[in-house]
């Protein structure tokens, strides 16, 4: 593969290819990213470190050299815990990116392809999972757990996105498995493993794909809804939601609290809608010229 | 394999029917077909857009792709009864005894695998050579059916190939394992003109190279001309002529295809010569007509035509056809003076093109 060999300027030709929202938008993802990874590398404060203890900071101040972002109201570092609660909302949505389009992409590639009953027998599961609201099943799954690490909360987000992905990716198989090119795999005497892993998966790929990047933006807002709840993990890990409901009570006095990771969560949701958006668009244009 | 008679035919069809059960009810798009086919040779199979064409071909090999599909009948391949086969068994005949070519090569190559893989892949599958040698192989044949620079052919995807180019790389897969039979859907349909000679002579030139046998399907009469020793004629999923080329073309015996051959233009008549289009559409094939299909289009149409259906008879110079007043007999002229002298409109446009192009017949 081309890409494999030398990955620099073909990825360079990709970013130049990028309109600019979405130039921005990769740019925010790749940033947020690599932050969280290596956040205890950074020259970053630690985040659970109240400064006022030691007269250092005070409580809610604004953004000052200090503290980029400002404090919280056990004058946190802001900027440090944003980074280290993007560890949390993308550890989840990566969690649920990859047990989604593995297994709910091959489960539902798998049954588009070779139908029959085994293919109703999943649909109609998805089909009742899907039927409840997911906030309200992630709800009543999180309220069983005992213990709410990041592992768990990672399994039943996890477990939860399968259906969604189970779903586009059937609808992009049969689609696909109707192609010419299956049939003319068939005709030549191609083994139907060998047609599935080799003709409709990689075909179905790309749209998975589009999809992932536009789950990954909702899991982080149910992520964020289940830790304003303080169902997520639990403190001192700071979360994105958990550190909005925390400064839900100041709100009268100052907003800038608030905004914070309020803000990085917008951010990362539209990053991650704008760059899906985008994929999406150039699989249905390269799709088309096909 | 078996070591069949050597007159046991390559090809031997019985009876074949295909039904779809559709939401409208059942629709027989394949109605009752025999088809012998003897080996070296080549069956030319016509019928216009929605015939069953492709429904008929796919139907020999169980490539029908819908779960609600019925065939019922016999196929027999060198002797072998193909449609109680398992799919199992299917496969070692699918690319290897008979191998099919479809009529757009813009959509019957995997867009995400390079073109030397695909033929690698499948030659390793049924021939189970080495890598390296399955790529020289793949590099021959993809010479073999002229296309240049080979080699550089191997390494890049389908959408950077041409549709001609494409259509050649589908035929070299069709012909890597010694395939005895090649069925050729619409092979040329959707490429330019020019493209669709070299890719029939390319066709012609390995039938005869590899000692196969084929099948042509197509909508064009102009195509089977002097490439195929028999010709079958297709309309609404029955066979309604039968012959050899030459008889065929010379003395066509149903009105069908004797309007089909009028739509072709030739060569050796005046260029401002009109070409009969059919007016009319094919049956509904979920409500066929009771009597003969193309009696509603036909200039020739008598009253048992339009209730009766025609069986299949064979005339003197062998040729067969089911129509219940066959050209050439006087039966057939009193018809077209009846239907004249009434005015029945499907007379009069086709009698409009015959006056101007009083010479041909
Ligand atoms: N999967 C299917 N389900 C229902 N009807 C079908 C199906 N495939 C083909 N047909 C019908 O069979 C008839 C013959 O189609 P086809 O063989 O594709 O014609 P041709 O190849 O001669 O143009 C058409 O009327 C078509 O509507
Ligand atoms: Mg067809």
């Amino acid at each position: 593969m081309k890409f494999l060999k030398n990955p620099f300027p073909a990825m360079w030709r990709l970013y130049r290819s990028m309109p600019l929202t979405v130039k921005l938008g990769t740019i925010w993802i790749v940033a947020i990213v690599f932050a969280a990874i290596f956040a205890d590398f950074l020259p970053l404060k630690d985040p659970n470190y109240q400064g006022f203890i030691m007269g250092e900071s005070k409580v809610n101040e604004g953004p000052s050299l200090k503290h980029l972002l400002g404090t919280d109201d056990l004058s946190r570092d802001l900027f440090s815990r944003i980074i280290y609660g993007a560890r949390v909302s993308l550890t989840v949505s990566f969690v649920a990116v990859v047990a989604g389009s593995a297994i709910g992409g091959f489960l539902g590639a798998l049954v588009g392809y070779t139908r029959g009953k085994v293919e109703a027998a999943v649909m109609a599961t998805v089909d009742v999972i899907l039927a409840f609201p997911g906030l309200v099943l992630l709800l009543a799954l999180v309220t069983f757990m005992q213990t709410r690490s990041l592992f768990v909360i990672s399994v039943i987000v996890g477990f939860l996105s399968i259906p969604p992905y189970t779903r586009v990716a059937r609808a992009n198989s049969l689609s696909i498995s109707r192609r010419e090119f299956v049939l003319a795999a068939r005709a030549i005497g191609t083994p139907r493993r060998t047609v599935l892993f080799r003709e409709v998966i990689p075909n179905v790929l790309p749209s998975i794909m589009a999809y992932a990047l536009v789950a990954a933006a909702g899991v982080i807002v149910l992520e964020g809804s289940l830790a304003f709840l303080g169902l997520s993990v639990q403190p001192p890990t700071p979360t994105w939601g958990g550190m909005i409901n925390q400064a839900r009570k100041d709100i009268k006095l100052t907003l800038f609290p608030v905004l914070v990771p309020s803000g990085a969560m917008v951010f990362t949701v539209l990053a991650l809608n704008t760059v899906g958006d985008w994929v999406r668009k150039r699989g249905q244009v390269r799709g088309a010229a096909l | 394999m078996n070591t069949s008679l050597p007159d046991t035919p390559l090809l031997e069809v019985e009876n074949l029917s295909t039904t779809f059960m559709t939401p409208r009810g059942p629709l027989t798009a394949v109605n009752g077909v025999n088809l012998t086919l003897q080996k070296g040779q080549t069956y030319g199979l016509v019928g216009e857009s929605g015939s069953g064409k492709t429904v008929f071909s796919r139907s020999m090999l169980q490539l029908n792709v819908s779960s609600n599909v019925q065939t019922t009948g016999s196929v027999k391949f060198q002797g072998e009864e193909l449609l109680t086969k398992t799919r199992k068994e299917m496969q070692s005949i699918w690319g290897k005894e008979i191998s099919m070519v479809f009529q757009d090569p813009m959509t019957s190559l995997n867009p995400v695998m390079k073109v030397g893989t695909q033929v690698i892949e499948h030659i390793r599958h049924h021939l189970g050579l080495g890598k390296k040698e399955a790529r020289e192989l793949g590099i021959e044949l993809l010479r073999s059916v002229q296309i240049p620079e080979p080699e550089a052919r191997m390494d890049v995807y389908p959408h950077e190939c041409s549709g001609g180019m494409r259509q050649r790389i589908c035929i070299a897969i069709a012909l890597a394992c010694g395939s005895k039979l090649l069925i050729a859907d619409e092979p040329t349909t959707a490429l330019d003109v020019t493209v669709q000679h070299q890719i029939l002579n390319l066709l012609d030139f390995q039938r005869r190279d590899r000692d196969m046998s084929m099948v042509l399907v197509t909508h064009d009469l102009g195509v089977i001309a002097g490439r195929a020793d028999h010709v079958a004629v297709m309309y609404a999923g029955r066979l309604v002529e039968v012959a050899d080329t030459k008889t065929l073309f010379a003395a066509p015996k149903m009105p069908y295809t004797e309007a089909l051959l009028r739509s072709i233009p030739r060569m050796d008549q005046p260029a401002h010569t009109r070409l009969l289009s059919i007016s009319g559409r094919p049956p509904d094939l979920a409500n066929p007509p009771k009597g003969c299909a193309f009696a509603p289009r036909c200039a020739y149409a008598q009253e048992q035509c339009e209730n009766e259906q025609p069986p299949i008879t064979t005339h003197a110079d062998g040729s067969q056809s089911a129509c219940w007043i066959p050209l050439g007999t006087p039966a057939s002229r009193d018809a077209l003076q009846k239907n004249l002298s009434a005015g029945r409109p499907q007379t009069l446009a086709m009698h409009n093109v015959a006056s101007t192009t009083s010479e041909v017949k």
